[in-house]
This record gives C-alpha cells, sequence and structure tokens, in this order.
C-alpha cells in the first residue's frame, strides 16, 4: 500500500489528566509543607515560600537585595563557607523576587539532602548582611541599571509598570541609581525580619524521595524560628492608573521596543478560560496570529508575543516585540487591526481546536515533570483552588465556542483604556 | 542509567530508541549533522537560515506548526557550529503525527520565493537585534575571527554579516538541502511512552521509504597552533569597559574537556568561586565576571569574561586575570576545591535528566560525537578528573601566546 504522506495520522484528544493531587503536613510554626512524589531521578526541589515579594518592599531594590544577600554569610559561617559547604553536597539554591512574594529553593540529590539541608535552612534563617558585601552589590547593581539604561526593552517595560501601577506603588516605580546608594543594611534587616522570618507562608517538596526525606525536611524546618505568616499585602488599586500612546526617545536608535496592553479578567472571572484561548490565538504561542502575521507573513520581526498575568494586585494582559525603527508604525498598526480583527469576526472552530489542543499538551507537559509540577500546585495553593480544578479546567478549555470566544474578547480587549509604549 | 537499543535503516538513518514508561509524553530528536563550519565562507549563515526555512512547509504538508499544535504538540531547533538539532514533544498517543512531520521534511521542502523571502527577513530582524542592536551584542562577531585564522569556527552561527543572508537565493538554499538534510546525515532519537516495536514500524513506514543522499562533507580547515598574543579593541557605546580573554582548549572527545569544563566551574560559577572571591570582593576590578568553555565538537575555546568597574584600565584588569591564572598553574589547591564542582555537576546532570527531551539530545549528541554511551559515562568521566590534570593543563593553556585578547571599549563620552 502506498504511502499517503498528505493526511495527518489519526490523533487522540487529551481528555483527562493524570493529576496526582499533592498531599500536606502542618509544620510547628503553622506553616503547610506540601508534597508529591514524582519522576524517576534521585533529585529533589524544596521550595520556602515567604510573603517578601516585592509588592512589600518599602524602596526599589530593597526585596531583590534582601533575597540576593541570603548566601553573604550568617551569624556562624561566612558566605563563601557557606556556599562551600553546600557545593560540596552537590547542592545549591536560590532566592527568587517576584511582585507577590518570594521563594528560596534548594536543589539537591536527595542522598545529600541530610548535609545541605542544615546549611540551606541556616542561610535563609540566620542571615547577617554583611556591610561589605552590600557595597559590591549596590555597586555592581548600579552597573547593571546602566546597561538596563541602554536597552529600549528595559525602558518600554519600566514606563509600562509605571502606567500601570503608578510611580508611587511598589510595583511601579522606577528605579535609579541614587536610590540604590541610598539603601542601607537597616532596610534590609528590617525587610528580612518582617517579611522572611516573620513571613513563611508554606513549603513545597517535589522530585523523587522517600517517606523519611519528609520526616528530614519538617524536623529541619521545626527547629527553625520562623514564623508563619498568611496575611496578604493591601497594596490592591482597582485599576491600571494611567493610558494613553506614549512615544520615548529611547538609547538605541536603530531598533524600536513595543509594549502594548492593558487590564485583563481575574482569575475568578467567568471568561477567564475563554480570555485565555483568546490570548492564546491572539498571541500566546508560536502558531499564534501575531506570529504569522508580523513574523511569519512580514517579517518585520523575530518574535511578536501576547501575555496574559493573573497577579495578586491586577491581572496584566500586554503584547511585546522588537522591530526596525522604520517599520514601528506599520507594526503598530499592522498589531491595531489583528486586535480589531479578533473583536468583530468569531475565532473559527479550527482555530480554537488548535489552540485548545496545543493548551492541553502543554498542560499535561507541565504535570509530566515533578519539579515543574511545583508551580501548577503553588497556582493551586495560592488561589485555593480545590481538588478538581485541573479536571474542571480540561472541560471549560473543552466549552470554548466561536460565540465564548468572542464574548470574552470584547469583554477585554476592547480598545479603550489601553496602554501603548514605543520605545526608539 | 540512560538505556537506549540502537539501530540503522538501509538509506543510513540511525535511530536511538529510548523508552519511559512513567512519562505520558513523547520526544522525536533530529539532529543533522551540520553547522555553520560546514558553510562556504562565503555564504555563511546557511545552516541556521535553514533552520528557519524548515518550518516553512514541507513537499506534502504546507504547514508544520499547526497539525503539530492540533496534535497537543510543541517544537522548536537550534543551530550551532555543529549540528542542527530539531525536537518536538508530543502526548505519547500522538506520536504519530511527529514521524510523518519530520520525514516528510527530510524528504523535501516547499521553498518558494515569498517564504525565502519572509524567513530571510526574520533572520535579519534576529541578526539586528540579538547581535547588533544590543550593547555588546556583536562581541562573537569580533571575537571569533581574532581567536580562529582557518577553522570555519571563526564565524558566529549568525554568520559574518547580514549581506551573506541578504544575497541567499533559491539555487544555493536547494542545494544545501540535498547535500546536508537527508538521512545518511542524520540521528533520530526516540523517547519516552513508546515501545521498540513502535517505534521500529513507525521508522519502517515513514522514514525508510526516504532515499539516502550524496552527502558532501567538506574538509574542514585546521586551526593551526597560535603562536603570539592577539589583541583587538573594539570602541562602542557601552556603558562600561568589557574585557574578553580567549584560549584555545583541547576538542570534546578528549579528557581535557572535562578537565577544563570544571575549571571554569572552579573559577566561574558563583559567588564562592575563584574569580568573584579574588576579582569583585577582594580587590574590586570587574562588577560581573564569568569563565566558561565553549564546548564545541572541536577544540573550542575556554573564556573569560569582565565587565570592568570605572576608573579600571584594561591594562590592570588583564594583569589582575593573568596574576589568578599564573596561581592556578602555580600553586596547587585543596582537594576540596575540584570536589565541590564535581558534585555540583553530577547534581545537574542529574536534574537535566529529568526530563526526556533532554535525555534525547543528549543521546543523539553523544552519537554525533561518535560514542551514544558518553550518555552514560560523563558523570565518572567529571570524577576521574585530578587537581594535578587541571594543574597541568592550565599550564598548557594558559599562556600568552594562546591567547585573544578583545578590549570592548566605551566611547570617550560615556564615562562621564
Amino acid at each position: 500500500m502506498s504511502l499517503n504522506r498528505g493526511i495527518q495520522p489519526d490523533i487522540e484528544k487529551i481528555q483527562s489528566l493524570n493529576f496526582k493531587y499533592f498531599e500536606k503536613s502542618s509544620l510547628k510554626s503553622g506553616a503547610d509543607l506540601y508534597y508529591l512524589a514524582g519522576g524517576t531521578e534521585p533529585v529533589i526541589k524544596l521550595e520556602l515560600v515567604f510573603n517578601a515579594g516585592k509588592i512589600n518592599e518599602p524602596n526599589c531594590s530593597v526585596a531583590s537585595f534582601t533575597a540576593s544577600m541570603m548566601n553573604e554569610g550568617t551569624k556562624h559561617k561566612s558566605g563563601k563557607l557557606l556556599l562551600d559547604g553546600l557545593d560540596y553536597w552537590g547542592a545549591h539554591f536560590q532566592v527568587k523576587t517576584f511582585n507577590d512574594d518570594a521563594v528560596a529553593t534548594l536543589y539537591c540529590l536527595e542522598k545529600y539532602l541530610k548535609g545541605a539541608l542544615p546549611l540551606f535552612i541556616e542561610a535563609i534563617t540566620e542571615s547577617i548582611f554583611p556591610e561589605r558585601e552590600l557595597t559590591i552589590l549596590k555597586r555592581n547593581s548600579s552597573e547593571k541599571l546602566k546597561l538596563n539604561n541602554k536597552k529600549n526593552e528595559y525602558i518600554a517595560r519600566v514606563t509600562f509598570n509605571e502606567c500601570i501601577y503608578g510611580t508611587e506603588h511598589p510595583l511601579g516605580k522606577r528605579n535609579s541609581a541614587e536610590n540604590i546608594l541610598n539603601i542601607e543594611r537597616k532596610d534590609l534587616l528590617s525587610f528580612y525580619e518582617g517579611y522572611y522570618q516573620s513571613g513563611l507562608k508554606y513549603a513545597i517538596l517535589t522530585g523523587n524521595f522517600k517517606q523519611e526525606t519528609i520526616t528530614l525536611i519538617e524536623n529541619g524546618l521545626n527547629n527553625t524560628g520562623l514564623n508563619h505568616s498568611s496575611k496578604n499585602s493591601n497594596k490592591s488599586i482597582g485599576t491600571i492608573q494611567k493610558f494613553g500612546k506614549f512615544q520615548i526617545e529611547g538609547p538605541n536608535k536603530t531598533q524600536a521596543s513595543l509594549k502594548i496592553g492593558k487590564l485583563g479578567p481575574l482569575r475568578n472571572d467567568a471568561h477567564f478560560t475563554d480570555f485565555q484561548l483568546v490570548n492564546l490565538v491572539f498571541g500566546g504561542f508560536f502558531g499564534s496570529r501575531l506570529m504569522k502575521k508580523i513574523r511569519e507573513d512580514l517579517g518585520l520581526t523575530y518574535g511578536i508575543h501576547s501575555f496574559y498575568e493573573p497577579g495578586k494586585v491586577l491581572n496584566i494582559w500586554s503584547i511585546e516585540t522588537e522591530v526596525n525603527n522604520k517599520n514601528k508604525t506599520l507594526a503598530v498598526s499592522e498589531i491595531y487591526k489583528e486586535l480589531n480583527k479578533i473583536l468583530i469576526d468569531s475565532i473559527s472552530s479550527k482555530e480554537i481546536e488548535v489552540a485548545r489542543n496545543y493548551l492541553c499538551g502543554a498542560i499535561l507537559k507541565s504535570l509530566d515533570n515533578p519539579l515543574s509540577m511545583s508551580s501548577r500546585m503553588k497556582t493551586h495553593i495560592d488561589y485555593s483552588l480545590d481538588k478538581n480544578y485541573m479536571e474542571n479546567y480540561i472541560k471549560e478549555i473543552y466549552c470554548a465556542s466561536p460565540d465564548s470566544l468572542l464574548n470574552a474578547a470584547n469583554k477585554y480587549l476592547s480598545n479603550d483604556q489601553i496602554i501603548e509604549i514605543v520605545v526608539s | 542509567m540512560i538505556a537506549y537499543t540502537k539501530f540503522k535503516l538501509k538509506n543510513g538513518l540511525t535511530v536511538i530508541h529510548h523508552e519511559d514508561q512513567s512519562t505520558e509524553l513523547c520526544v522525536l530528536n533530529l539532529l543533522y549533522k551540520v553547522g555553520s563550519k560546514n558553510e562556504d565562507p562565503n555564504k555563511t549563515g546557511f545552516a541556521h537560515l535553514f533552520e528557519h526555512l524548515m518550518f516553512g512547509g514541507s513537499l506534502n504538508i504546507p504547514n508544520y506548526d499547526e497539525p503539530l499544535q492540533l496534535a497537543g504538540g510543541e517544537n522548536n531547533a537550534f543551530t550551532s557550529n555543529d549540528i542542527t538539532n530539531y525536537y518536538l514533544t508530543l502526548p505519547a498517543n500522538n506520536i504519530e503525527t511527529g514521524f510523518w512531520l519530520e520525514s516528510d521534511r527530510m524528504l523535501g521542502l516547499a521553498i518558494n520565493p515569498k517564504s525565502l523571502r519572509v524567513q530571510k527577513g526574520v533572520v535579519i530582524e534576529e541578526f539586528k537585534e540579538r547581535y547588533l542592536n544590543q550593547p555588546y551584542g556583536d562581541v562573537w562577531l569580533k571575537l571569533l575571527p581574532l581567536a580562529y585564522k582557518k577553522h570555519p569556527y571563526k564565524w558566529p552561527t549568525i554568520g559574518k554579516a547580514i549581506s551573506h543572508i541578504k544575497n541567499a537565493n533559491q539555487e544555493d538554499v536547494t542545494a544545501f538541502f540535498a547535500q546536508n538534510y537527508a538521512p545518511n546525515n542524520c540521528i533520530l532519537v526516540v523517547a519516552g511512552n513508546v515501545s521498540l516495536n513502535r517505534t521500529k514500524e513507525l521508522c519502517e513506514k515513514w522514514f525508510a521509504p526516504i532515499s539516502a543522499q550524496k552527502t558532501q562533507f567538506n574538509h574542514l580547515e585546521k586551526e593551526p597552533k597560535q603562536r603570539k598574543t592577539r589583541r583587538k579593541t573594539v570602541v562602542s557605546n557601552v556603558p562600561a569597559n568589557l574585557l574578553i580573554m580567549a584560549f584555545h582548549m583541547d576538542q570534546r572527545q578528549s579528557k581535557n574537556f572535562y578537565v577544563m569544563d570544571l575549571l571554569s566551574d572552579i573559577m566561574g560559577s558563583g559567588k564562592g568561586a575563584i574569580l568573584y572571591q579574588e576579582l569583585i570582593k577582594k580587590n574590586p576590578v570587574f562588577s560581573e565576571i564569568d569563565a566558561y568553555i565553549t564546548a564545541d565538537a572541536e577544540p573550542g575555546l575556554f573564556i573569560l569574561e569582565g565587565r570592568m568597574l570605572p576608573n579600571i584600565s584594561f591594562e590592570e584588569a588583564e594583569k589582575r586575570i593573568w596574576e589568578v591564572l599564573n596561581k592556578i598553574k602555580s600553586e596547587k589547591f585543596e582537594e576540596e576545591v575540584l570536589k565541590r564542582v564535581q558534585h555540583k555537576n553530577e547534581t545537574s546532570i542529574r536534574f537535566g535528566d529529568i526530563n526526556p527531551l533532554n535525555r534525547a539530545m543528549k543521546l543523539a549528541y553523544a552519537e554525533y560525537l561518535g560514542d551514544v554511551e558518553l550518555v552514560n559515562k560523563e558523570i565518572d568521566n567529571y570524577l576521574r578528573v585530578t587537581v594535578d590534570e587541571i594543574m597541568q593543563e592550565s599550564g598548557l593553556v594558559f599562556v600568552e601566546s594562546n591567547c585573544a585578547v578583545l578590549s570592548y571599549k566605551m566611547k570617550e563620552n560615556e564615562s562621564k
């Protein structure tokens, strides 16, 4: 029988997920340890989630400085000694600051956890933020800021955040060399005490581990002075602060950075899933309309994407791209053309099917990896989603129709209250 | 241990099967043995341009991405000096769509004037966005021709110049495809929740009918030994001076590769590393500094790269780096320093192996290097390195006559 290469082999839909729900145990502080074992490699990832997000910082860089200095030494050990010790066990940790929280993550082979865990805990709970290292960090950060200020893309992002949150909000404030210079050790110490030592929200353990590893971690965390905090910061602003079109002169005259965006729906909005699909079709993956039009059809850019990021303060939807300066007007007008199209014409069933199957595949992929599972768990915990959430979510994805997507698009993507930043 | 079965089709396609029943996914990884080193010096950037053209539709399938997305899959590709690597991940049940797509584009591409024009445009935008209009973006365009005089590693994968991409025409592209995209020039890895029998059956069905091609393996010119220090100064609109020192080192398939890889970790990886401790903390010269190797298949480079603090001269910065290098060459460091990077390395290899896609890529690359079993030997290869070997090899590598120094200088008015 001859082979017909013109026809795609039969495909199966992803209807259900093999989503193992995680378990939890309570720590002495009142915080919970959530865990889920999986995978074949003998690795583990332990995350401690703190109330130490950018949202709580009194001034620019305080949150990120505190996080990045957590490996600079404790009352008993210099930073070098601490890091050498962790290296010896093949382990490493990092503390990352996000808008809403901060996460300290330990990566380790299970066989070495006994050696690495006490060092990790010591670093996180007994940091001293030495003056000398702070000076180095300040110096290097100002150098980094100088470099960022040479990039149109950075200017576009900072300006966009100013519009969204306002220039006085922690998420909208613009950093400056002067601000960095003025940061003092006591700023970090007080942030550390308030949002780390008294700010443990919960812990997540993933990877391939045995029961005794859970006990080891429980004991380790119970023997610290970390206090549990469940309070959320109260810096809500309701809506975006400023909108309009802004042409900004940037440091780079040949390349233009574009950022266009507006407020998106809340996570518990009835249009949430439909809106995710609209975003996907519009600019959320490689097969999106923006990629097809602006990159594949017109060849104007190397990449163009739209993002929908539901957060605790605001839910932002935005488009980002870089084009040659001489093409910026064309690119902006083509983006609006696509935007108008999605408001007027229903998305075809075929296009929805592609986006839907792609999304289901991506979810399957995210649940397949024991380490990426933890970010799925985190969303569940942060937004108190129930056990059946994933199954229901998949069902909702399959309920999407041209009409429901058109409604979601019109509710959230109309041309009003849009922020458009062009830095060139 | 990564278990695998290797077999070859009659048309020369090498297939490596790696089953993992713990995942619900499957992976297809196709490594074509063509990279920028195989390009004509007057037509550089082709291997990478081709990576883009491979998504423009094939003989029987007008659009590559859509059917894959319809099957719940994702894909991407990369081009290096040595290879062009394509990979896709699918729900295991839909694996056949992967075979269908990949075999059709091995069979033939549907390159038309429009897709060629558009992809050239996209690549030119990439060239501008990433290599020309970024502070320090053209570092590789300047450094490689300084470090290599003969070997084709002297140009980066993006190409020597935009004009090479602009001038690419339909005939060039067709010829490049015929020469390089053939079953006998490819390694296919099928990994994930798929049995060996099913893999064999699908290979027979989709790949076996594609005929072998006469591939032209161009002879690569060997890089002659460097005899004296090479220097170049570039002046550009950047916020700080950047110093790069590049040393020639041994090839990927040698013991010394592991020696120098570990040394780059001892020197450059994190705040505990030598360069940070010596040149950022104790006596500050740089705001950022790193050591790394290019990790190419053929003899590559050991690179030291640092952004300098204001008011530090290039002479001073270079002198201080030499002090560190000379110390490594002459003073034996403690065993434990080595143990630490060896253990760190083991962890990072294990973490990498979590993902079936990573395992598939590793298998393909090890086979390309000539020994697929390397995937299971790497940890030991790193663990076997000794302090003496590091001292000995750095004595041979870190000599002035083996060094290319690029001084990337900021414009005068920037220093104010």
